[in-house]
């Protein structure tokens, strides 16, 4: 299985390079007697793959090396595979950093498998809801959802999760299984437009049972081939994969629903018995920079976290307003993943 | 004629190559024709013809007057016994007879009565329940020819059927497939490279060489009048010498060998060059030094083979070929090595051909 | 190993009988004891402890609800019509293969394998092509009047069936040609000689024979496709169902363990039933295979 077919996730294609190179300096923000102290060191990440990767390698992790003489690199897991790793190496783990997109940072935690992050002094820069009260995980970038439709298809665009169930578009509409994180986020949009929530999904599965014709797919790779394809004119997903459809020049737009857009927040955390915890440190520190965030808003779509960090205007009106964000209860659903999962192969999936 | 087998130039071409190169023979009713030739001469391939999993790139094959050079082999009538005899490994002996009377549509209680015929025909008796592989070689051999038999077939074809067996095994079964194939009056081809085999069953034998029959004739005639060199030489043993014709008169005709011989031959139309051959047994030997007159070779013995009933010497000659005599089991006791002697033979026993 | 010949080392010294054997064997049963056996008997540890210590509540769980077990026959079902799709088209490409002589035989033998070549991925992503609604595939049979206005065979377990026999023919088809081609062609030659159609030659002699391989080629094409995971979430999306896509859910997405060891343990103990029923199904005459 690839790292591209996942839950929530994260796509590989490529992309235009860089324009310019990422600056030589970066920001200064180690003590000097670090240098000598990592030199020789090896840190192990997981990471989403795909050009997200690329960019933290290049602006985070070659430059924390550079400097430090230390080694730093990513593996591409899923948030749920790189978790279940997590927890199999809970005594003598091979990663030192884990990022997930999925809230496994709040179970993980829950379970002993984090320790704070010492030593990342942006850490303060951002907002008290997107970090850890304990400072054992930090949000680093943002990945905004929404509905993706095909402009030449669609002569007016849609506003909301009730566009789903016009009856013009009936046979033409798609959405994501339940196990990728959108399809998820999807059924509770779905249950809050319709009088329930995070904590009363009845409506959210009975709306969806009334998308009966609609294709459901896995992987995140078939957005594209359903949109190319010319069937399948709207489905729900994220902001970036409408740039990057938009890039491989088809007809997609990304669309921000009246009941808001879900938030999926992409997250960092140490790994408890970590040897290698002060150089994650500085490594988080790294992505939390301005010249990180913008990089990554600008090549993958994914807004930033820290509030303080400038997006040029062209980058800023591709990326949500954080006013235009539905934040989701994340704890109601993860505690409640594995019953709507099954409840959801039962009643949707039609099996 | 009344032919059950004909070929009229058969060729087989792979490539450029030819297996088979204008074949033309008959086999008649009730007679076995061995074709006989060393191996990759094309005995095989033209077998495989007749029964029709080679098709020809040339010629016509007719099986009792019929062409049946295009007709695939199920819908001909030939009975085909392997050099592998090829029988279905999870069958019975008994299935194995009967497959071909099934195939056939033949009434059940019919086939069980033919079946069991031909296991006692093949003394088969108590091994009809066996697989193939829980017999021994000649039993799966008579299998093979019970199997090919019951159904009756214009033609019985045999490819090498003895190879499998040991010396002898290979002689009493032998003997055994002529004795039914002279009693049922089948129609055979039967392969081989065994000219001791081919003469001991043939009616006719065909002599091949890569890919032509050089002569079809009854066993004595190829061994006694070889028409070529090759046949001459692959037929038993013989001296084979070149010679040049020096005189003709009504007598006969003279020519001059190696070694100073000179052989006078019984009167025949031969070109300037031929080939002579002198069987071993026909050389008679005396003691001495001095050959006078045609038809005699002095020599020197220098080896000694004893077979019991039978010996045979080398005597080596003055130009150092030498010649092969065979003789009365005495011989060795007459003429040792090293002892020098006079050859001598009747100019009946010469025989010229092509050179 | 004869019995007067005793192995010996070369100043003399005579080893132990079993020992040169035990030593061959050494690195596969390593191997196959630390990689496979050892996780298997840990799987099945957890799967027969809720509750703890020692307790079949997760089998309770799976057997009694008829979901799971619809998941279970669907994932023997999709096995089944696997093979017979990879048997029928196997067996005469396997055939056409084993008795066409030409030097190009290796060459076609690679391009059968060619599936295997390909990440499933990347199939998958051809097959979606061919398969969604608008799909070449998907339209023939509408246009053929196969199929109702509408339909699309991805997302459908016919779709999983097509895409998983595609990946899975190679095995099958490599596996009788190896078993064919054993077959002494002699053997259709007298079939035919004694009155067989070449077809009848065929299923009355090969088929017989190549029982082995046909056991062996269907085999692993069942195992392989009941164990299926990326072709069939792939090509099936929600319609996949079963039995490794339920593991796989359990173990990553919903974090039940016990419950997908419990899985893993049925699934694994219904390939090897089958196997051995098949095996004896097969091998009705015990006719030795070549
Ligand atoms: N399928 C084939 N393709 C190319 N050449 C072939 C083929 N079959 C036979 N030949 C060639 O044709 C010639 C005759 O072969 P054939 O098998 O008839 O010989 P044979 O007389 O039966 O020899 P042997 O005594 O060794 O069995 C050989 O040179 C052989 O290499
Ligand atoms: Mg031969």
């Amino acid at each position: 299985m690839s790292a591209s077919t996942s839950s929530r996730t994260i796509n590989r294609r490529a992309l235009f390079s860089l324009a310019g190179a990422a600056g030589a300096a970066a920001a200064g923000l180690s003590p000097a007697f670090a240098q000598a102290q990592f030199r020789g060191r090896e840190l192990v990440s997981s990471s989403f793959g795909g050009p997200g990767m690329e960019i933290m390698q290049r602006v985070v992790f070659d430059a924390f090396g550079a400097r430090t003489g230390a080694r730093a690199t990513q593996v591409p897991l899923l948030s749920a595979q790189a978790f279940a790793r997590m927890r199999a190496e809970k005594d003598n783990p091979q990663l030192d950093m884990y990022m997930f997109s999925g809230g496994q940072e709040v179970t993980a935690k829950a379970e002993g498998l984090t320790q704070p992050i010492v030593g990342a002094s942006r850490m303060s820069q951002i907002p008290a809801n997107l970090r850890d009260p304990d400072g054992h995980w930090v949000v680093w970038g943002v990945i905004a959802e929404g509905i993706l439709y095909r402009t030449d298809k669609i002569a007016n665009p849609p506003t909301s999760y009730a566009d789903f169930f016009r009856p013009e578009l009936q046979g033409h509409i798609a959405f994501p299984h339940i196990t990728n994180g959108y399809g998820m986020d999807f059924l509770v949009m779905l249950a809050r437009m319709n009088g329930g929530g995070e904590r009363n999904i009845d409506p959210g599965f009975e709306a969806m049972k009334r998308l009966r014709g609609a294709s459901i797919f896995r992987a995140p790779t078939d957005v594209q081939t359903l949109f190319s394809q010319g069937d399948i004119w709207m489905l729900p997903y994220d902001a970036a994969t409408a740039v990057r459809s938009n890039r491989m020049g088809l007809p997609v737009a990304f669309a921000t629903p009246r009941e808001g857009a879900p938030a999926v927040f992409l997250t960092a955390c140490i790994a408890k018995n970590s040897r290698n915890a002060e150089m994650a440190a500085q490594i988080i520190d790294g992505l939390l920079g301005a010249e990180s965030q913008i990089a990554i808003a600008r090549e993958v779509v994914w807004g930033p976290s820290n509030p303080t960090v400038q997006l040029p205007a062209d980058i800023a009106a591709t990326v949500a307003r954080p006013d235009q964000l539905a934040v989701l209860d994340r704890d109601a659903i993860n505690a409640a993943r594995p019953q709507w999962a099954e409840r959801w192969n039962r009643e949707i999936a039609g099996g | 004629m009344n032919a059950e087998v004909e070929l009229r130039t058969v060729s087989k071409a792979y490539g450029d190559a030819y297996a088979v190169d204008r074949v033309s023979l008959e086999v008649a009713r009730g007679e076995l024709v061995a074709l006989l030739g060393p191996s990759g001469c094309g005995k095989t391939t033209t077998l495989r013809m007749v029964a029709g999993f080679v098709e020809p790139t040339g010629g016509a094959i007719l099986l009792r007057g019929q062409d049946v050079t295009r007709v695939p082999p199920h819908r001909r009538d030939t009975g085909m016994v392997f050099q592998s005899y090829a029988l279905f490994p999870h069958l019975t002996v008994a299935e194995n007879i009967a497959f071909g009377l099934k195939r056939r549509g033949v009434a059940r209680t019919e086939i069980r009565s033919r079946v069991a015929t031909m296991i006692g025909l093949m003394r088969l008796s108590g091994l009809e329940q066996r697989l193939p592989r829980q017999l021994s070689g000649g039993q799966q051999q008579r299998v093979a020819v019970g199997r090919a038999l019951v159904i009756n077939p214009a033609v019985i074809l045999l490819d090498e059927p003895f190879s499998n067996l040991d010396a002898q095994l290979r002689e009493s079964t032998r003997e055994e497939l002529r004795r039914l194939q002279q009693e049922l009056r089948l129609t055979a081809m039967f392969v081989t490279h065994d000219q001791a085999e081919a003469m001991a069953i043939a009616d006719r034998i065909a002599v091949m060489n890569k890919g032509r029959i050089e002569q079809i004739d009854t066993p004595a005639a190829v061994y006694h009048h070889p028409r070529t060199r090759f046949v001459a030489g692959f037929i038993g043993r013989a001296n084979i010498f070149d010679a040049e014709v020096i005189a003709r008169d009504p007598a006969g005709v003279a020519a001059r060998g190696p070694a100073g011989i000179t052989f006078v031959l019984p009167q025949g139309d031969h070109p300037g060059r031929i080939a002579v051959v002198l069987r071993p047994e026909a050389i008679r030997l005396a003691a001495g030094t001095d050959a006078h007159g045609p038809n005699t070779v002095a020599g020197v013995v220098d080896v000694v083979a004893f077979y019991g009933a039978t010996a045979q010497l080398g005597v080596k000659l003055a130009d150092g070929s030498r010649l092969l005599v065979e003789g009365s089991g005495d011989l060795p006791q007459r003429f040792a090595p090293g002892s020098a002697v006079v050859a001598s033979w009747a100019a009946s026993a010469l025989v010229a051909s092509a050179a | 190993m004869g019995g007067a010949l005793e192995p010996r080392d070369r100043r003399g010294l005579i080893l132990p009988k079993w020992l040169p054997p035990a030593l061959l064997l050494l690195p596969a049963a390593l191997v196959f004891g630390g990689l496979f056996v050892w996780p298997q008997l840990g799987l099945f540890a957890t799967s027969v402890a809720s509750p703890p210590p020692i307790g079949f509540a997760t089998y309770q769980r799976f057997l009694g609800d008829s979901f799971y077990v619809a998941v279970l026959v669907r994932t023997l079902s999709l096995g089944a019509c696997v093979t017979l799709v990879c048997l029928i088209c196997g067996f005469p490409l396997a055939f056409f293969l084993a008795r066409l002589e030409s030097r190009w035989v290796p060459f076609l033998i690679m391009i059968v394998s060619f599936p295997l070549w390909v990440s499933a991925v990347v199939r998958s992503f051809a097959w979606m092509v061919l398969l969604l609604r608008n799909g070449l595939v998907s339209i023939w049979l509408r246009d053929a009047g196969l199929a109702p206005a509408g339909f699309q065979l991805m997302y459908s377990f016919a779709g999983i069936v097509i895409a998983l026999a595609q990946v899975l023919l190679p095995l099958m088809v490599i596996t009788l040609y190896a078993v064919i081609k054993g077959i002494d062609r002699d053997l259709e030659n007298a079939a035919m000689n004694l009155g067989a159609s070449p077809g009848r030659a065929v299923c009355l002699v090969t088929l017989r024979l190549a029982r082995g391989g046909i056991f062996a080629g269907s085999l692993l094409v069942f195992s392989l496709s009941i164990s299926a995971f990326a072709t069939p979430s792939l090509v099936g999306g929600a319609t996949a169902q079963l039995m490794a896509v339920a593991i796989y859910e359990q173990t990553l997405e919903i974090n039940d363990w016990p419950f997908a060891a419990t899985i893993s343990a049925i699934l694994l103990a219904i390939a090897l039933s089958v196997a051995l029923v098949y095996g004896r199904l097969i091998d009705g005459r015990n006719v030795p295979v070549r």
